[in-house]
């Protein structure tokens, strides 16, 4: 079976793809690049939106930029309905701080979320604040 | 015939006289050794006990071996020599290995203990071979206060004495759990899995906190395997140890074994058994906690039950708690009420609105109270004709509860019904919550209540400040100048006119009466007010000997502006005992004034990346109150991955820290963590701070 032959069919079965096999096929100048690029994808600086890290929360460099949306919200009712909201909310990395007004309860509540541009838009936020809010219970404060 | 001889008159025999010389060559030769035992005497009377006391304590940081000869009557006492801090632990020591007095030796094993110098461990560890049990035991105590690996050969060594005492291997069985080394652990879990068999004492409960203490030392699977065991053994303190245990680790592998304690004989056992299921969430329980709903014979018990169900499976949650909204005694009708208004979901408020019209008075506030926590115009509208009830207490309960259920917002049925009604109890309680909503209308009454002692006043500091009445400070301090200290930090956030030389003519005086107890109160009112110009006014009391005194009055000092000062309460901490470290770092922690906090946080912040864990970790807890964000990972680092020590202190440091940013930070690692332990504590430090 010559080489190429048999490349095909290790992609035909589904074993051996992925960027070192891709790095295997490419010109050698191109391999360092890969190689580079390999490394970048195992240690997650790709990926969705930067969704995803660490197994915990390291912290994020003081050098990168945040900014913050203000937001009214009413929550899903519940005894710790305000806890809910923040850990479903920080499971994307790109929330940065979630900060509570003084009051208690689920309703009518003021938060201000500090989040990471570069990892989440402010729209993307404000979706995902949306959803983690009661039906019709979350507007974006000036 | 006899002829009798006087005794006057008749010759002593040469023997006998000869005993008399003997005897005054004897007294002769024993005048240098009654003249020295004399002339002791007289020292030992000219030096008053409490002289030889100050004598011998300010001998201890200079000479280690001062203490080896002392006697009780001599020994300065604990607290003094703590004060010394590190600079005791040699001469404490020497004490330990050296004197002849058992009671003194377990004293100095103790402070060893609380000092927390490493450079005490060989002497304490050979301490566990004293003469004594009483020393044997205060070593093993000490030892796990220092929670050193290198302790753990020591304390395996003497567990394995036939001939010590029961209570002692109990407190080396506790020392193996505090010292983070995994050599310590398969002893520990080997004692936890003895059966007592009457040869040997029963350590178990003592090897299992000491396990659980160690428990990041163990597989998830070990320690779950260990605790599955002991939900199903026979000993009712280790399962109730177990079940604790179980609600933390919440594992659905704990399940079964925990729905067989369910009707367990021990209550204690029954209630942590449920409550651990709700916790765990598995929806396999479900079918044995409905099984329990008619049975339940306590209010406590049937609490824990709704909970869990709630939490398991809110569908079938929601009929349970109806039918027991039914049931013929009205003690379980107010108990499902109670639930359903802590559950906070709206569902429950149909099920409330009937229980409005329960026969019970009882049942019915529990109802109303129940329906306030469901927040939403529908509870205010059911709650309102309850407002102008016949009873009042359910008049007075409907009121707060359709305030509550309205957002706090309208308070004017609580001051036109409640503030202004002619009961006092009633009156009190509506200020209170009119106060907290900033109701000007209460000021005069909530003044006079605090002047009479009957309000405290901390709650209430935040409202008179608001106020912005000039006549509020004056009064408190017109108060506080009278004796009642409590008022100190509320004149130092209203600062009146006059409270500065008040304050500061108060310290003078206390020093100079001999009063020194209440000058700390005065100096750190000194320190609210913010008056730069007393600062070289007290700079002479820096050098005080009481620590406490020389601490409250260094951080005045720093937060006065006066240079100079942060660097005698480094030094200070640096040699405290770990035991105080806790209040000291409070103390510090307790600086608002941002040029002295810079001026502090780089000693600080050196120390908290390096040295023994308990001077790390109070120069973190400092960091972290002045600034949650910057310093919370060391702090969660401690958590996560210390050793026992550092976990638990950062576990109650996280707890105690007063910016609300702290439970944001938490919330945010909580819902990164994947690592089980590290779950299982940021789960726990946010529970504690509710």
């Amino acid at each position: 079976m010559s080489a190429a032959r048999r490349e095909r069919a290790t992609h035909r079965a589904g074993i051996g793809g992925g960027p070192r096999a891709l790095c295997r096929r490419m010109p050698k100048p191109l391999v360092a690049a890969c190689l580079v690029a390999s490394a970048a994808v195992a240690c997650g600086g790709a990926g969705p939106a930067g969704a995803r890290g660490s197994g915990w929360d390291v912290p994020v460099p003081a050098s990168e930029p945040r900014e913050e949306l203000a937001i009214r919200v009413t929550l899903p009712p519940g005894a710790d309905c305000e806890e809910r909201f923040d850990l479903a909310l920080y499971e994307h990395r790109g929330v940065d701080l979630v900060t509570w007004d003084e009051a208690e309860g689920c309703r009518g509540r003021t938060a201000r979320i500090r989040f990471l541009p570069r990892r989440i838009t402010r729209a993307a936020l404000l979706e995902r604040a949306r959803q983690l809010a009661a039906p019709g219970g979350m507007e974006p404060l000036p | 015939m006899t002829i009798e001889i006087p005794r006057s008159e008749s010759p002593r025999p040469p023997r006998a006289r000869g005993r008399w010389w003997g005897l005054a060559f004897a007294l002769l030769a024993a005048v240098p050794a009654l003249h020295v035992a004399t002339a002791s005497g007289y020292e030992e009377q000219a030096e008053s006990a409490w002289e030889a006391r100050r004598r011998i304590l300010a001998a201890v940081p200079k000479d280690p071996t001062i203490l080896i000869n002392v006697t009780q009557r001599e020994m300065p006492s604990s607290p003094d020599l703590l004060q010394l801090g590190k600079r005791s632990t040699a001469a404490l020591s020497r004490c330990l290995s050296d004197n002849v007095d058992a009671g003194l030796r377990r004293t100095c094993a103790q402070m060893l203990g609380a000092i927390g110098d490493r450079a005490a461990l060989p002497t304490l560890q050979a301490a566990l071979e004293d003469w004594d049990a009483t020393v044997r035991d205060a070593a093993a105590a000490a030892l796990a206060r220092l929670g050193d690996p290198s302790s753990v050969d020591a304390l395996a060594k003497a567990l394995t004495r036939a001939d010590e005492e029961p209570w002692v291997q109990a407190s080396i069985v506790r020392s193996l759990g505090s010292i983070s080394s995994p050599k310590a652990v398969p002893i520990l879990r080997a004692e936890l899995r003895r059966k007592p068999d009457g040869k040997r004492p029963d350590l178990r409960m003592d090897a299992f906190y000491a396990v659980w203490r160690s428990r990041h030392l163990l597989a998830r699977a070990t320690l779950e395997a260990d605790l599955a065991d002991l939900l199903r053994g026979s000993d009712d303190s280790l399962v109730l140890a177990a079940t604790e245990a179980a609600a933390e680790v919440r594992s659905a592998r704990l399940a079964p074994p925990l729905t067989a304690l369910v009707d367990h004989r021990n209550a204690e056992i029954r209630n942590k058994a449920v409550y651990a299921l709700g916790r765990i969430g598995d929806r396999a329980a479900t079918r044995t906690l409905l099984a329990q709903v008619p049975k339940v014979r306590e209010s406590r018990l049937l609490n824990n039950i709704s909970f869990a169900l709630e939490r398991l499976d809110p569908e079938a949650f929601r009929p349970a708690i109806a039918s027991l909204l039914k049931h013929k005694q009205a003690i379980i009708r107010l108990n499902a009420a109670f639930v359903i208004g802590d559950s906070r979901r709206v569902e429950g408020r149909p099920l409330l609105q009937g229980a409005l019209e329960d026969p019970n008075d009882y049942v019915r506030t529990s109802a109303i109270v129940a329906l306030g926590k469901l927040e939403g115009e529908e509870s205010v509208k059911a709650l309102e004709r309850f407002t102008q009830d016949q009873n009042p207490s359910i008049r007075e309960e409907a009121i707060y509860a359709a305030y509550e259920a309205s957002g706090r917002k309208a308070t004017g049925a609580i001051h036109d019904q409640l503030f202004l009604s002619n009961r006092a109890a009633v009156r009190l309680r509506a200020a209170h919550v009119l106060a907290a909503a900033g109701d000007p209308r209460v000021g005069d009454f909530l003044l006079a209540c605090v002047e009479s002692g009957s309000c405290a006043a901390g709650a209430l500091a935040g409202y008179f400040v608001k106020l912005q009445r000039t006549d509020v400070g004056e009064r408190m301090l017109l108060a506080w100048a009278r004796g009642r200290d409590d008022l100190a930090p509320l004149v130092g956030l209203l600062k009146p006119a006059g409270a500065v030389p008040l304050a500061a003519g108060s310290v003078d005086a206390a020093f100079a009466t001999g009063g020194e107890q209440r000058a700390p109160v005065a100096i750190r009112l000194l320190a609210d007010l913010g008056d730069r110009s007393v600062a070289a006014r007290l700079a002479p009391r820096a050098t005080a000997s009481e620590l406490w005194l020389r601490a409250v009055v260094g951080t005045t000092l720093v937060r006065l502006g006066h240079g100079g000062a942060e660097a005698q309460l480094v030094a200070d901490l640096d040699l405290l005992p770990q035991e105080w470290l806790p209040r000291y770092s409070g103390l510090l922690a307790g600086v608002a004034e941002p040029d002295a906090r810079a001026r502090l946080t780089p000693a600080l912040a050196e120390r908290s990346k390096k040295g023994e864990a308990p001077l790390a970790l109070a120069a973190s807890r400092v960091l972290l109150e002045w600034d949650p964000e910057a310093h919370f990972p060391r702090m969660f680092d401690a958590l996560a991955t210390g050793t026992v020590q550092e976990r638990e202190l950062a576990e109650d440091y996280l707890a105690q820290a007063e910016d609300a940013r702290v439970t944001f930070l938490l919330r945010r690692a909580l819902s990164r963590e994947t690592r089980p332990y590290a779950r299982d504590r940021l789960r726990l430090v946010l529970d504690r701070r509710g």
